[in-house]
């Protein structure tokens, strides 16, 4: 059966998405045919070209990264051995665990919701 | 005034609940992302009681992870599955407890067990069960459960897109084009697609029935919310579906990161 994408036809927006129509469409709805796989989820829904699309790929910041370049540390930074370095940022990335990448947008600090 | 007694009208059995750990019976998922172990672990090894239905708690250990358990009934190789696919998430908070309640059928004297497959080979699963028996609140037994949206190809289940507008309703996603036979009511599974970073947001989800443009909501609005790991299985809906229904879930959300906007479902029938 092949999947369909039924949108709005004048602004494109998405309603549904299956391999059931109804039986008879609402006027303002229009079903484009998807072939006979469903769109994977990296792809989205564009409404300006009623078709899916790539999903833009999620952007990680490293805390580890972030943490070695804060400038309040530069000077203490600096001070130290690569081995020293090696082994602070290896052990600093083992105690953030999960944490250790945020999503960009939060802040370095880890808030009360572990973000 | 007098106290109103309250006569009990059901017996519960913790049918899985270890002692040891104050928690539930671990079990170990396959060696293999995404494949089932080759064998089940015993809950209990023998009801106590003709059970008419089976609430089931289900958390991962360690690390973000999704993961699908099997739950059955029948001696060890033999097993006969009553419940496929239960979903369940954890992220970066810790251990969510999926709750899903299944009104089936177990006899007494039944030994009941379960295997589990996850987003990575050999995570422990900690699985608690409470058999209920007979009584006059709560759903009658069914005979069956049918288990619509799992996806075990990722250890999880149908991904809902709330789209890129914040707090709109975002489009029906299928999670199956036919139901196999009448439901009592269904039970939902939460997935959070096994995101290691997730956003705080939130979210309200639609249940609906029809075909793609026209559907008819049938649950709306249940709250789900993310704590690093999406919280809010929704244990058991006393709405019947008729057999033949398309069935298909929609959300909005009040984040629109094109990645943490998702999440997944699988939905649960019972008739």
């Amino acid at each position: 059966m092949p999947w369909y994408a039924v949108y709005e036809t004048t602004t494109g927006k998405l309603v549904s998405l299956g391999t059931v129509l109804a039986q008879t469409l609402p006027a303002n709805l229009t079903a484009k045919d998807l072939g006979l796989n469903k769109p994977p989820d990296l792809q989205m829904w564009d409404e300006a070209t009623r078709a899916f699309v790539p999903r833009p790929a999620k952007v990680l910041v490293d805390r580890v990264a972030e943490f070695i370049a804060d400038p309040v540390l530069a000077s203490t930074w600096a001070r130290l051995t690569p081995s020293q370095r090696s082994i602070l940022q290896t052990r600093l990335g083992e105690v953030l665990g999960t944490y250790r990448y945020r999503r960009n947008g939060d802040t370095l600090i880890i808030d009360q919701d572990g973000n | 005034m007098g106290t109103k007694l309250l006569s009990a009208s059901r017996r519960f059995e913790a049918a899985a609940a270890s002692s040891g750990s104050s928690g539930g019976i671990d079990v170990t998922s396959g060696a293999i992302a995404h494949n089932k172990g080759a064998t089940y672990t015993t809950l209990i090894a023998s009801t106590a009681f003709d059970a008419e239905a089976v609430r089931l708690v289900v958390m991962i250990g360690t690390g973000t992870a999704d993961a699908l358990v099997d739950l059955a009934v029948g001696a060890a190789l033999s097993e006969q599955i009553i419940v496929n696919n239960a979903l369940c998430s954890r992220g970066t908070q810790g251990p969510v407890m999926a709750t899903l309640l299944f009104p089936v059928r177990i006899p007494a004297g039944s030994r009941l067990s379960a295997r589990s497959q996850c987003t990575t080979g050999a995570r422990v699963t900690s699985i608690w069960a409470q058999l209920i028996s007979a009584g006059s609140l709560g759903p009658h037994a069914t005979e069956r459960i049918e288990t619509l949206g799992a996806a075990t190809a990722d250890s999880g289940g149908t991904s809902i897109d709330p789209g890129g507008t914040a707090n709109t309703k975002g489009a029906w996603v299928e999670l199956s084009a036919s139901t196999s036979f009448d439901y009592q009511g269904f039970a939902l599974g939460i997935g959070s697609q096994n995101n290691g970073a997730p956003g705080t947001f939130a979210w309200l989800v639609d249940v609906g029935i029809g075909g793609a443009g026209s559907e008819q909501v049938v649950i709306p609005n249940l709250i789900l919310r993310d704590r690093g790991g999406i919280s809010g299985s929704h244990e058991w809906f006393d709405c019947p579906i008729p057999g033949g229904s398309r069935v298909a879930g929609r959300a909005q959300c009040n984040g629109t990161d094109a990645t943490d906007r998702l999440f997944d479902i699988a939905l649960y029938g019972a008739g």
